[in-house]
C-alpha cells in the first residue's frame, strides 16, 4: 500500500516538454525541468481527482489539498467524498482515516523490494535525474505539453502501465494521468496556491 | 564440674601421653591426612550457579526445567552502535551481517538473528493470509463479521480505492474487505516484538538508525557457566577482530544478556572467595603474631585450623566434586571459627607454662580445656549438621564443609598441636605474657561483676530486651536477584541496551501444560483471554503470548464458525448489500466469497506450528513451546504494570492458599490448575515462606539436639540453660542489629544463624565449664582471667574471618558476614557478661 503513492508524489512540481524520444534537446529540457524541481522548497495545491475504476459503477470524484516540503515531507489530504490523509516523512508513511477512526504507519525501509523505487522517487523530487531515469523510461506524451513515463521494472509495471504528466507554460505540472494494466485510470488536476522556490544562485 | 568433663579431659591427656611415647604414629596419621586432603583439593571445582541457592523441590525443578526447555536467559544480546558524528546505517548492516556469519561459524551458536529475509517475509505472509479467518481473537472476529463490521469494512475498502494509485493493493482489498488479514499481521507485529526495533533492509535497527541488534542463541546448555565463559571468550575475540577492522571504525560492539550476567556474577564470586580466604588468613596470622609473639607457636596454632578448612573442602571435593562459591566463602569464615580451638588451648598452655614445666603445662591445659573444646566442637557440629537437612545445595555444602573442617581442626588441635608444641615448640619464652596481660585486665573487669552481679544482669537483660524489641522489625528478602552482584560496566551496558531496544525481559513468565501440544495450546488460549482482560483492566502492561499467532486448532475452528454462523450465504449477502450501497459493481467481492468458501469447506487447514518453520516467526514460536516426554508446555511472557499492581502485587500474596479471591494469579490457578508462574517477586514470596519454615525447623532441631547433648554433658538443667543462653541471645542480637541496620535476612545469610549458634554455644560451654571448675571457685574474675582471654581472642578471630566477607562485592557473602558478626557480638556479650553475672547471682 505504502509504495503506491510514490510515483505520483515523485511527479509533483516536475514538468518537461513534450518529447517523443529522448534527444539531446529533450535531455536538455529534462535537465532544465529537474533544475526547476530542485528549486522548489515548499508547495501547496488543491486537487480534484477523477477515478474510473472497474470496481465502481460510476467514476468517483474526490477533492483535497497537497502540501510538499523539500526534505521528503508530503501531506496529501482528501476532503470529499471521504476524508483521508496520507503523510510521508522520511522513510515513514502514515495513512489516517478520520471517518473510520483508523490509522496505519509504514516503514518504507522495512521492505527490501520497494526501497530502491522509493529512493529513486525522492531523489527525483530532489532533482536527481539519473536515479529517476533508472526507474522510468521517459518520453513524449500523446498530446502537446505532456510527458509520458513508463516503468522499467516488472514490479512497478504490475500496477502502473504508464503515467502522463501535463504541464503548463511555466513548466509546472497541473494534471497527472495514471493508467493501470487492468484498465483503471486516475486523473488528478492541481491548482497551485503557493509555491516557494529557493533564490537563484 | 561434671564427670563427663573429667572423663573427656583424661581421654585427651592419655592420647597425648601415648603418642608422645611413639610420635611416629602421629607423623604417619598426619601424612595420610595431608595426602587425602591434597587428593580432595585436586577433585573440586568452584560452582557459581545462583540457582543452587534456591531450595530444592518440585517447584525449583519445574522452574529450572522451564528455563532449560525455553532457553530463557540464554540469549546473548549484541548491541552495535554507530558513534560517528555522521552515522551510516549501511555500515551497521554490513557489520551485523559480518558478525552474524562469523559467530555462526564459531559453532558456539545455534543461530544468530540479525535480519528478516525478504523471502522470509513473503513466506510468513503467504502462510498467514490464507488462514486469516482463524487467527483473530473471538471478539474481534465477531465484530468484523457483524453487520456493522461488514459495513465498516466495505466502507474502508471504498475509501482506500480513492487513493491515487490503488492498483497494487486492490486485489487484496477484493479478497479481504473485512480486513482480517491486515489485522492479523498487525497483531503479529505488535504482539511478538520482544525488543523495540525497526526493520532497515530487513535488519533490526533502532529508530534513529544508530544502533543495530543481533540475537545470538547459544548452542550449549544454558546453565553451564563454563560453556558460557568459553563462548563469550570466543565471541569477544571475534569482536576484537571486528574492532580492528578499518571498515568498522567508529562502530561500537557490546554484548549483554543472560550469559554475560551469569559469567560476570560467577567471576565476581570467585574473586570474592579468593580475597576473603586470603584476607582471613593474613588477618588471623596478624592476630596470632600480636597475641603469641612467637612464630613457632603461631604456626602450630594456625596449621590445624588451616588444614581443617582444607579438609572440609577436600571432603566436598570427594563427595560432590564441586563447591559452590558461596560455600567456599564460608570456608574462609570457618577458619575464624576453627582457630578458636588452638587459641583456647595455647592460651591456657602458655599461661600454665609460666608456672609449670612444658610437659605438665600441656597435660594440665589438655585436661582443663579439651572437654570444653570437645563439647564446643560437638555442639558446633550439631549446629552445622542440621543444615544437612536443608533443601538448599549451598547450605548443605556449608554443612559438609563445616563437619569435615571443624571436626578435623578439632582433632588436629587436641591431638597433634600439643604434641608438636611439646617436641617442636623450642625454648619456652615469654609467649604467655600477652595472654597473661589481657587476662589480668579481664580479671579486673570480672572482679566488678563479682561485686555487683545483679547490676550486670540488669544491664544484660536491658540490652537483650532492647534487641528483642528491635528484632521484631527484622525483614526477610527472598529476591535472589539481591544476592547477585554485577559490575558497573555490565549494568551500564544493560542500561544502554534497554534504553535503545526496550526491556526485552518480562516481569513474569507463565507456562501452561498439556499432554499434547493441542491441549497446551487450548490452555494457553484460555490464559491469553484472562491476560487480555487483566491488561484491559490495567492490572498488567502487556503479554506476549504465542496465542496471538498460534491459537489451538479448536479455537481457530471456533473463530471461523463465528464468522459464518453455519450460513456463509448470509455473510455474502450482507457484504454484497453493503457493496451496492458504496457504489461497487456487482460481484466485486467474489474473490472474498470464493476464498472464504474454500476455508469453510476445509481446503485451508488451521495454522500449525510447522507451517512457519524456517522463518523468524516460526523460530520464535518454537522457542515458546516445548514438547518432551509426553508433556507439552507453552510459555507466555508478561510485563507487569508496575511496582504495586498486576502480577507483582498478586504474587506477594500466597498463590497456593489463594488468600485474595479477586487476585489474577488465584484466578489463573483456579481456571488452569498447574500453570507455572515464574517471576522473581513470586519466587521471593515463596522462598521467604520456605525460609521462614526452614529457619524454624532448623533452629528447633538444632536447639533440641544441643540441649540433649548438653544435658548428657552437665546432667543438670541449669548449666544446660546457661550454656545455651549465648546461642539463644546471639540469634536475638543478630536479628535486632540487622533490624536496626536495615539489613534483611535472606535465603543465604540465614545460615549465619547456624554459624552463630555453633560459635556462641562454644562460648557458653567454655564459660559455664570454667565458672563451674574448682580453680575459679565460681568467681567471674578467675574465669575471665583465663577462659575469657581465649573467648575474646577467638571472637576477634571469628570476626576477622567473617569481616572479610563484608568486603565482598557479592551481596550474599557480604550480608552473611554481617549476620555472623552481629550474632558473634551478641554471643560474646552474653557469654562474657550475662552468663557469668547470672551464674554469680544464682550462686549467691
Amino acid at each position: 500500500m505504502r509504495t503506491l503513492w510514490i510515483p505520483l508524489i515523485a511527479m509533483l512540481g516536475v514538468a518537461t516538454p513534450a518529447l517523443g524520444q529522448p534527444s539531446s534537446a529533450v535531455e536538455e529540457t529534462i535537465r532544465q525541468v529537474f533544475d526547476a524541481a530542485r528549486d522548489i522548497q515548499h508547495m501547496e495545491a488543491q486537487f480534484t481527482q477523477i477515478k474510473e475504476l472497474q470496481a465502481f459503477k460510476e467514476p468517483v470524484t474526490s477533492t483535497g489539498t497537497l502540501v510538499y516540503d523539500r526534505g521528503g515531507k508530503v501531506v496529501w489530504s482528501y476532503r470529499t467524498p471521504a476524508r483521508m490523509n496520507f503523510e510521508l516523512s522520511g522513510s515513514t508513511a502514515r495513512i489516517v482515516y478520520p471517518d473510520l477512526g483508523e490509522e496505519q504507519e509504514f516503514n518504507l525501509e522495512a521492505d527490501e523490494r520497494f526501497r530502491p523505487m522509493v529512493e529513486s522517487m525522492f531523489v527525483w523530487l530532489n532533482g536527481d535525474m539519473t536515479t529517476v531515469n533508472d526507474a522510468y523510461e521517459m518520453g513524449a506524451g500523446p498530446e502537446p505539453r505532456t510527458l509520458q513515463m513508463t516503468p522499467r521494472s516488472e514490479l512497478i509495471k504490475g500496477f502502473v502501465q504508464r503515467i502522463v504528466l501535463h504541464y503548463e507554460e511555466g513548466l509546472q505540472v497541473d494534471e497527472v494521468h495514471i493508467y493501470e494494466p487492468d484498465g483503471d485510470s486516475t486523473i488528478i488536476r492541481f491548482t497551485y496556491t503557493n509555491v516557494e522556490r529557493s533564490p537563484n544562485p | 564440674m561434671s564427670s563427663s568433663h573429667a572423663t573427656i579431659g583424661a581421654l585427651f591427656v592419655e592420647i597425648h601421653r601415648r603418642l608422645s611415647a611413639s610420635p611416629v604414629m602421629a607423623v604417619l596419621a598426619v601424612g595420610v591426612l595431608l595426602a587425602l586432603v591434597t587428593g580432595g583439593l585436586l577433585q573440586f571445582r568452584i560452582g557459581t550457579q545462583m540457582t543452587d541457592a534456591l531450595p530444592e523441590g518440585e517447584e525449583r525443578d519445574r522452574m529450572l526445567a522451564v528455563m532449560e526447555n525455553f532457553k530463557l536467559a540464554a540469549m546473548l544480546l549484541i548491541h552495535l552502535e554507530d558513534t560517528r558524528e555522521e552515522p551510516d546505517p549501511e555500515d551497521l548492516v554490513v557489520l551485523a551481517d559480518y558478525l552474524a556469519a562469523e559467530l555462526e561459524a564459531t559453532e558456539e551458536y545455534r543461530h544468530v538473528f540479525c535480519r528478516v529475509e525478504p523471502d522470509e517475509q513473503q513466506a510468513i505472509y503467504e502462510t498467514i493470509f490464507p488462514r486469516r479467518f482463524y487467527l483473530l481473537p473471538m471478539e474481534e472476529t465477531q465484530d468484523r463479521a457483524s453487520p456493522e463490521g461488514i459495513r465498516r469494512g466495505v466502507s474502508r475498502t471504498a475509501i482506500r480505492l480513492l487513493s491515487p494509485q490503488p492498483g497494487f493493493a486492490e486485489p487484496m482489498m477484493q479478497r479481504d474487505p473485512l480486513g482480517f488479514g491486515e489485522a492479523v499481521l498487525q497483531r503479529m507485529l505488535a504482539g511478538q516484538q520482544q525488543f523495540t526495533v525497526d526493520l532497515y533492509h530487513g535488519h533490526f535497527l533502532s529508530d534513529d538508525r544508530r544502533h543495530a541488534l543481533l540475537l545470538a542463541e547459544p548452542l550449549g546448555q544454558g546453565m553451564d557457566i563454563r560453556a558460557m565463559d568459553h563462548m563469550l571468550k570466543v565471541t569477544e575475540e571475534l569482536f576484537d577482530r571486528a574492532r580492528a577492522d578499518e571498515r568498522f571504525a567508529g562502530l561500537r560492539i557490546a554484548a549483554t544478556g543472560g550469559p554475560v550476567y551469569a559469567t560476570s556474577s560467577a567471576g565476581i564470586v570467585k574473586k570474592d572467595v579468593r580475597r576473603a580466604m586470603g584476607a582471613t588468613g593474613i588477618g588471623i596470622l596478624l592476630v596470632f603474631l600480636l597475641f603469641f609473639r612467637n612464630l613457632r607457636v603461631m604456626a602450630m596454632a594456625f596449621v590445624p585450623p588451616a588444614v581443617g578448612v582444607a579438609a572440609g573442602i577436600a571432603l566436598l571435593g570427594f563427595s560432590r566434586g564441586e563447591v559452590h562459591g558461596l560455600g567456599l566463602g564460608f570456608g574462609a569464615a570457618m577458619l575464624g571459627i576453627t582457630v578458636d580451638y588452638t587459641i583456647h588451648l595455647f592460651t591456657r598452655t602458655l599461661q600454665l607454662e609460666a608456672e609449670l614445666p612444658r610437659v605438665e603445662a600441656i597435660r594440665r591445659a589438655l585436661a582443663e580445656v579439651s572437654p570444653s573444646l570437645g563439647m564446643g566442637c560437638l555442639t558446633t557440629l550439631i549446629g552445622f549438621g542440621t543444615l544437612l537437612i536443608a533443601d538448599t545445595q549451598v547450605l548443605r555444602d556449608m554443612s559438609t564443609l563445616a563437619l569435615g573442617g571443624i571436626g578435623c581442626a578439632f582433632l588436629l588441635c587436641a591431638i597433634i598441636a600439643p604434641l608438636a608444641y611439646r617436641h617442636l615448640g623450642g625454648k619456652a619464652r615469654n609467649s604467655g605474657n600477652r595472654a597473661a596481660g589481657l587476662g589480668r585486665r579481664l580479671e579486673a573487669f570480672g572482679a566488678h561483676i563479682d561485686r555487683h552481679p545483679r547490676r550486670f544482669v540488669a544491664v544484660w537483660v536491658a540490652v537483650s530486651v532492647g534487641m528483642l524489641v528491635a528484632a521484631t522489625g527484622l525483614n526477610f528478602d527472598g529476591d535472589i536477584r539481591n544476592l547477585d552482584y554485577q559490575p558497573d560496566r555490565v549494568i551500564e551496558e544493560d542500561r544502554k541496551f534497554q534504553e535503545v531496544f526496550g526491556a526485552g525481559a518480562s516481569g513474569a513468565m507463565l507456562v501452561v501444560e498439556g499432554e499434547t501440544l493441542e491441549q497446551a495450546l487450548q490452555a494457553n488460549d484460555q490464559l491469553d483471554a484472562m491476560l487480555a482482560q487483566a491488561i484491559a483492566e490495567g492490572r498488567l502492561t502487556s503479554a506476549s503470548s504465542p496465542a496471538t499467532l498460534l491459537p489451538s486448532r479448536a479455537t481457530q475452528l471456533a473463530r471461523l464458525q463465528a464468522i459464518h454462523g453455519d450460513d456463509p450465504q448470509r455473510l455474502y449477502a450482507r457484504v454484497s448489500e453493503a457493496a451496492v450501497g458504496y457504489g461497487f459493481v456487482d460481484g466485486y467481492f467474489q474473490p472474498f466469497f470464493d476464498e472464504f468458501g474454500a476455508v469453510v469447506e476445509g481446503q485451508v487447514e488451521p495454522l500449525e506450528i510447522g507451517d512457519m518453520s524456517g522463518t523468524a516467526v516460526g523460530d520464535m514460536l518454537e522457542r515458546r513451546m516445548a514438547v518432551r516426554d509426553g508433556l507439552a508446555q507453552v510459555l507466555t511472557l508478561v510485563e507487569t504494570a508496575g511496582e504495586h499492581s498486576g502480577v507483582r502485587e498478586i504474587i506477594d500474596e500466597d498463590l497456593e492458599a489463594g488468600v485474595f479471591p479477586h487476585d489474577l494469579a488465584a484466578e489463573i490457578e483456579e481456571a488452569l490448575p498447574g500453570t507455572l508462574l515464574i517471576s522473581f517477586p513470586d519466587l521471593a514470596a515463596r522462598l521467604m515462606n520456605k525460609v521462614r519454615g526452614d529457619l524454624a525447623r532448623l533452629a528447633g532441631v538444632c536447639l533440641a539436639a544441643l540441649a540433649l547433648v548438653l544435658f548428657v554433658y552437665y546432667r543438670r538443667p541449669l548449666p544446660v540453660l546457661f550454656a545455651l543462653l549465648p546461642a539463644m541471645a546471639s540469634f536475638v542480637y543478630l536479628a535486632g542489629m540487622l533490624a536496626l541496620l536495615d539489613i534483611p535476612l535472606n535465603v543465604l545469610n540465614v545460615c549465619g544463624v547456624a554459624i552463630t549458634l555453633g560459635v556462641a554455644i562454644d562460648y557458653g560451654i567454655f564459660v559455664v565449664d570454667r565458672m563451674s571448675s574448682q580453680e575459679t571457685g565460681g568467681r567471674v574474675a578467675a574465669m575471665l582471667g583465663t577462659t575469657g582471654t581465649g573467648v575474646l581472642v577467638s571472637a576477634v578471630t571469628t570476626v576477622i574471618g567473617l569481616g572479610t566477607m563484608i568486603m565482598a562485592r557479592n551481596p550474599a557473602m557480604q550480608s552473611m558476614g554481617m549476620v555472623v558478626i552481629a550474632g558473634v557480638a551478641g554471643g560474646l556479650f552474653t557469654a562474657a557478661i550475662g552468663v557469668p553475672a547470672l551464674m554469680r547471682t544464682v550462686r549467691r
